[in-house]
This record gives C-alpha cells, structure tokens and sequence, in this order.
C-alpha cells in the first residue's frame, strides 16, 4: 500500500524556501509577488495531488 | 466610595468574564490588570485571522488571481506574527503557521469554495464585519453618563452558503472533535454576530465555523454549521441586558460576587488566584500584572502609562 505523503509538512526544500522568504519578510524587504506566487504554487500543486491520491479509493490494499 | 469607570462598550469576552465571575471581569476589565506574558493563541490567532482576511479581500475586492491573493496574505501572516517567541511546547510557531496557510488553502480553494461573501448593495464582499450597536436604549444606560451602552464586535466574514446568509470564523484550535463542534451551537459571540446582522437587514440564519488543529505532527481541518433562530437571537439580546443590568448593579454596590467553584481551576487555573486569595489584593494585582485597556471597539489593547 501506497503512504500519502504527509500533508501537513512541508518536503525539506519546502522548509527552507519558505524559512528564505520569511526571514527577509520580517527584515522588512519587500518580496516581489511572482516569487510567493511561484513558492505557493509548488506548495498547492504537491498539496493537490496528494489531497486527490487521498481521495480515490486504494488500488493496492490487501484484503485478509 | 471609589468606583472605576463603567465601560460605555461591552463586546462578547467582557460579558463572557462577568457570568464567569464578576470579580474577575472587575479586576481585567474594569481596573484593566492583564497578564504580562501575551498570549501565543491571541497572537497566532490575530496573525492567522488577518492572514485569511487579506487573501480573501485581495481575491474578492482586488480581484486578484487566487494565487496572488495567497501571496499577499502568505506576507501578512509573516509580517503581522513577526518575530514573537512561541513557547516549544506550543504548535503555533510561525513555521507551522506557514505550513498551515498552505494547507488551509489546499482544503478550502478559493475558487471552489462554497462559502462565499456576502456583497453589501454597493458591492463591498463583507470580509471582516465589524459593529457597535446600542444594545437596548430603553433598558441599558451607562449609570455615569446616562448614554445607551453599546455592543461591539467582529466576525470573519458574513458569508453565503447553500443559499443561507451566514456568518462566518475562523478559528484554530489544538483539537477537532465532536466537541469542538458541538461548542459552538450556544455560544454567545456568535448569536451576538446574528444579532447584529439583522439589525444591519442582513438576514442572517446561521453560523459557519472552520477549524484548523495545528499540531506538531499534523494539520487537520473540519467546518461545522449551526444555526441561530429569531428565539436564540431573542433570548441572547435578553440574557446579555441582564448580565449588564447586574454588573451595573455590582458597580453601583461595590460588590463583585466570585466564582469559587470550576472557574477557579479551569484551563490552567484563574490568572487572578493569588490576588483573589489575599485579603489585600491590590499588591498583588500591581506586583503580578501591567494595566492595559482592552479597546472591544478597535480589539486592541493599550498600555495605560500614567500612574
């Protein structure tokens, strides 16, 4: 059986954008909107995928 | 005798205080000790709620694209937790805060969102609704000043879902269960929103509340419905003139009846135990607390700096 990836984490690399784009948001830089667009966008598409492997019903759960 | 001012502006936490125990809403509301140590679910909270806020009014005022309108609020969440040291055995550090942003907008797409904004006639959504109504004018007057005393609030959004006008929060929570849902079907900060909806001919009927567990292992979400009927909005708007009609009655006597039962020892114990305990309070309270003033109207709180 197939282990859906933790939706509540972020992947490793995920962590450490998301620790870039928030240390230089609270020394006050002004972060251009296509770079958060492109950091959530990643985020939704791996949060999406999953939410919908979650969804479909399992394909390769033995029965006993 | 020495009274402090009677608030002119009552909202939902001062009420909820005074039938908890009136000492308690005396010493926090009326002569404004406050805990030293701010509150990481306060602050989380406010972060969390202005975070959705200006998603949802970029998105539906703006008329930004979903995307943009995350990233906008993704920077209000950072800028508006900034660098407040949450405890370690707490979940809500900004770094969860962060995951659970991404998360919330995964589980609830604004695109596909069945709850919608209301839009006022000239066509504002109503994200963020905030009033101060007189309460009652025949029966409720501030015993100082003799003006109708008010009552102030803010729910999240007034929404529409499956055709019902509705209100609409946000909340995080440690724990999403039955009981988390059932919780909400009497409370008071809710048919006080209802309530003052309707006196804006904003026929609202029930209330939406979503939920969002932040734990360190997980991030879980659920959203529950209930309603407020013309007989719950009633029976509140009557309950609530009561409890104030009582705490002028303690303002004018000097006396503030005390709990002494669960309050005392609920979550975590009463903040006020020690001073409560004493039979010479005032050290206490000036040695263990800072005087703020909570202002229901803006929903801050500001440092009193005179003696």
């Amino acid at each position: 059986m197939t282990t859906p990836k933790d939706l509540s984490h972020f992947s490793e690399a995920q962590k450490l954008k998301a620790q870039d784009l928030k240390q230089r948001i609270l020394a006050g830089e002004k972060i251009p909107l296509s770079e958060l667009s492109a950091f959530l966008s990643a985020s939704d598409r791996i949060l999406t995928v999953e939410k919908k492997k979650r969804e479909l019903p399992p394909t390769d759960v033995s029965f006993f | 005798m020495t009274r402090p001012p009677f608030p002119l502006v009552w909202d939902n936490t001062m009420r909820s205080a005074f039938v908890t125990c009136p000492r308690k809403m005396l010493w926090e509301y009326m002569e404004h000790f406050k805990s030293p140590f701010p509150s990481i679910h306060l602050h989380a909270g406010g972060a969390w709620a202005k975070a959705l806020e200006t998603t949802r009014m970029a998105y539906y005022a703006e008329e930004k694209s979903p995307i943009e309108a995350k990233s906008l609020g993704f920077d209000a969440l950072i800028t508006e937790y900034g660098d407040f040291e949450c405890p370690s055995h707490i979940a809500k550090s900004l770094d969860r805060m962060i995951e659970a942003f991404s998360y919330y907008w995964a589980a609830f797409p604004l695109e596909t969102d069945a709850v919608q904004p209301y839009f006022t006639k000239s066509g504002k959504p109503m994200v963020e609704f905030s009033f101060a109504l007189p309460l009652d004018m025949e029966r409720l007057r501030h015993p100082e000043t003799g003006d109708p005393i008010l009552y102030a609030g803010r729910a999240d959004m007034v929404a529409t879902y499956a055709g019902a006008v509705s209100i609409y929060d946000d909340k995080t929570t440690s724990a999403l269960g039955d009981a988390w849902a059932k919780q909400w079907n009497r409370r008071a900060q809710f048919t006080g929103y209802a309530w003052a909806a309707l006196a804006f001919d904003i026929p609202v009927s029930q209330i939406i509340v979503r939920g969002i567990a932040i734990l360190k292992t997980m991030i879980k979400h659920a959203e529950c419905i209930t309603v407020r009927t013309p007989h719950n909005i009633a029976e509140w708007h009557e309950q609530c003139v009561r409890d104030i009609l009582r705490a002028i009655e303690a303002w004018k006597s000097g006396y503030w009846d005390v709990n002494l039962s669960d309050a005392c020892s609920s979550f975590g114990g009463c903040q006020f135990q020690q001073p409560c305990m004493s039979n010479n309070p005032l050290p206490w309270l000036e040695g263990q607390f800072v005087r703020k003033i909570w202002n229901p109207v803006a929903r801050v709180e500001e440092e009193i700096t005179s003696p």
